[in-house]
């Protein structure tokens, strides 16, 4: 197992009350797969995924990467990751290349490596053209594609990306999700946060509905259409909020 | 803990920072403390001499501005900090590096102390212009006026990690300065001595001691015009690291609680 997060809570101050924004979450991923964290907004995705990417720490529970504690060797583990968050952090007084090229630097790459890398970034995302402009100038699908090379720059093995795709047209959804299928292929492990039913229909190995902070199900989509008897992912979606409606 | 890798993330984010100070701030700084330099020194220089202040009044003053310049650093470091948390939001992203929080806040501590004291350190040249004969420069010693410099630049750093723990948001961000820097900056002697406070009103003189800012001010004020008439140097020098310690700690801890990072 190369993550697995065990009894992870998360409370939060809400005005002078405290509030479990994740409760109890247990969940694991192995090499080479997709987990899709999926749930209705507030449900605590970006949250998880945040913690995964230790933004945050968790209030209780463990984060443990291959059997160890994450925070032993916070280092270390944050070297292992690439994180790519919903909202597009890129630095503004830097180019699309010194974005690049100094997130290669903080990760511990070489000059050489950090070159190879660069050429093969720029390539893979198209993003020959922009190497120089700044990255508020750029659209916002060039700017998830500069978000998620920042991200791949130190060939992490586990790569957590929160609504990659959130925002942008159809052709560059479809673009983004090759690329996603590419790294799995490639034995990275892929922790997705997404409103899009399709996007985790067609990626992801296992999708965990979170409800209210808590992991609701847990399950292959295939497993999960086969329990709910439905055709589609957005159909047991639906039928999930229904009953949790109803309850 | 990987202390190598945490001093190479350090030593590169460091990097990263002062090629954007260079490239898009140090010019425009220095030419704004030039500004603010000029017109005090000369109002304190030209001016009021003629309504009765001493002679000697635009030399202290203009010992003071280089303090003055590396403590309003803070200022302008705190509202592009804030600004950042509530716009792009990089420093989630510096977060999430390979560094633990706490030696982030210690690297940011050096990068502000730096970006305080290159421009101070610039301006030096200008005061010596405006000033000409009226400040002698042949007595003050490299070691003291380095010391003093790093010193203060270091409590310009502690102070903006200070300051910037203290600001909830852009809307508020103008009551610290009125209700907090802009008391401790009159009352730091900026404008006065200590040992003239101490003459008008003892108690308050006393009360004054627990404002870091007055330490700098009489250090820099005992290189460049002597020790007579000032708090003694050491004294200063000591007292303002330990208020460097205690407010750099509070700020970047009370930084790392409020952004719950790790």
């Amino acid at each position: 197992m190369l993550l697995s997060a065990e009894n992870i809570s998360k409370v939060r101050l809400s005005g002078k009350q405290k509030k479990k924004i994740i409760d109890n979450v247990n969940f694991s991923i192995k090499r080479g797969k997709i987990v899709a964290l999926l749930g209705a907004n507030g449900a605590g995705k970006t949250t998880l995924s945040s913690l995964i990417a230790t933004i945050f720490p968790p209030t209780s529970g463990t984060l443990l990467f291959e059997g160890k504690s994450v925070y032993r060797d916070i280092c270390s583990y944050r070297k292992a990751i690439g994180y790519c968050p919903q909202k597009i952090n890129l630095d503004n007084d830097l180019s699309v290349e010194q974005n690049l090229r100094y997130a290669g630097r903080y990760m511990g790459l070489n000059d050489t490596h950090i070159k190879q890398q660069l050429d093969k970034c720029f390539e893979l995302y198209g993003l020959k053209n922009y190497t120089q402009a700044k990255p508020d100038t750029l659209s916002g699908g060039y700017g998830r594609r500069v978000l998620l090379a920042r991200a791949l720059m130190h060939n992490p093995r586990l790569l957590i990306l929160d609504e990659p795709t959130v925002g942008l047209d159809p052709h560059i959804r479809h673009q983004l999700w090759e690329i996603i299928k590419n790294l799995k292929e490639q034995g990275v492990a892929i922790i997705l946060t997404t409103h899009y039913l399709d996007e985790a229909e067609y990626l992801a190995d296992r999708v965990c509905v979170l409800d209210k902070g808590k992991v609701r199900l847990i399950d292959t989509p295939a497993g999960l259409k086969n329990t709910y008897k439905k055709s589609s992912l957005e159909d047991v979606f639906i039928q999930l909020l229904q009953e949790e409606a109803g309850a | 803990m990987q202390y190598k890798t945490i001093i190479k993330t350090i030593y590169q984010l460091l990097k990263t920072d002062l090629f954007k100070f260079f490239k898009n701030t140090f010019v425009s700084d220095v030419f704004n403390k030039s500004i603010w330099i000029t017109c005090s020194i000369a109002i304190a220089n030209y001016i009021w001499p003629n309504i009765g202040m001493s002679e000697s009044f635009g030399s202290f003053m203009a010992i003071g501005a280089i303090v003055s310049c590396i403590y309003w650093d803070c200022w302008g470091v705190s509202v592009q900090f804030i600004a950042d948390l509530e716009g792009n939001n990089t420093t989630q992203y510096y977060l999430s590096l390979p560094i633990p929080a706490a030696w982030y806040f210690v690297k940011q501590a050096l990068f502000y102390a730096i970006r305080a004291l290159i421009p101070a350190v610039c301006i030096l040249p200008l005061i010596k212009i405006i000033l000409w004969h009226k400040l002698s420069l042949a007595h003050v010693q490299f070691l003291p006026f380095a010391l003093v410099m790093i010193t203060t630049s270091f409590f310009g750093a502690a102070l903006s990690l200070f300051v910037t723990s203290r600001v909830r948001d852009m809307n508020s961000i103008d009551n610290i300065s009125i209700r907090f820097l802009f008391p401790l900056w009159f009352f730091g002697g900026s404008q006065f001595s200590w040992y003239t406070l101490l003459n008008i009103s003892p108690l308050f003189a006393k009360l004054c001691l627990l404002n870091p800012l007055l330490y700098a001010m009489e250090s820099i004020r005992v290189v460049f015009l002597g020790q007579e008439g000032y708090l003694p140097f050491w004294t200063s020098i000591g007292v303002l690291w330990l208020f460097n310690l205690v407010i750099g700690i509070y700020g970047a801890r009370s930084l790392i609680k409020r952004l719950d990072c790790v």
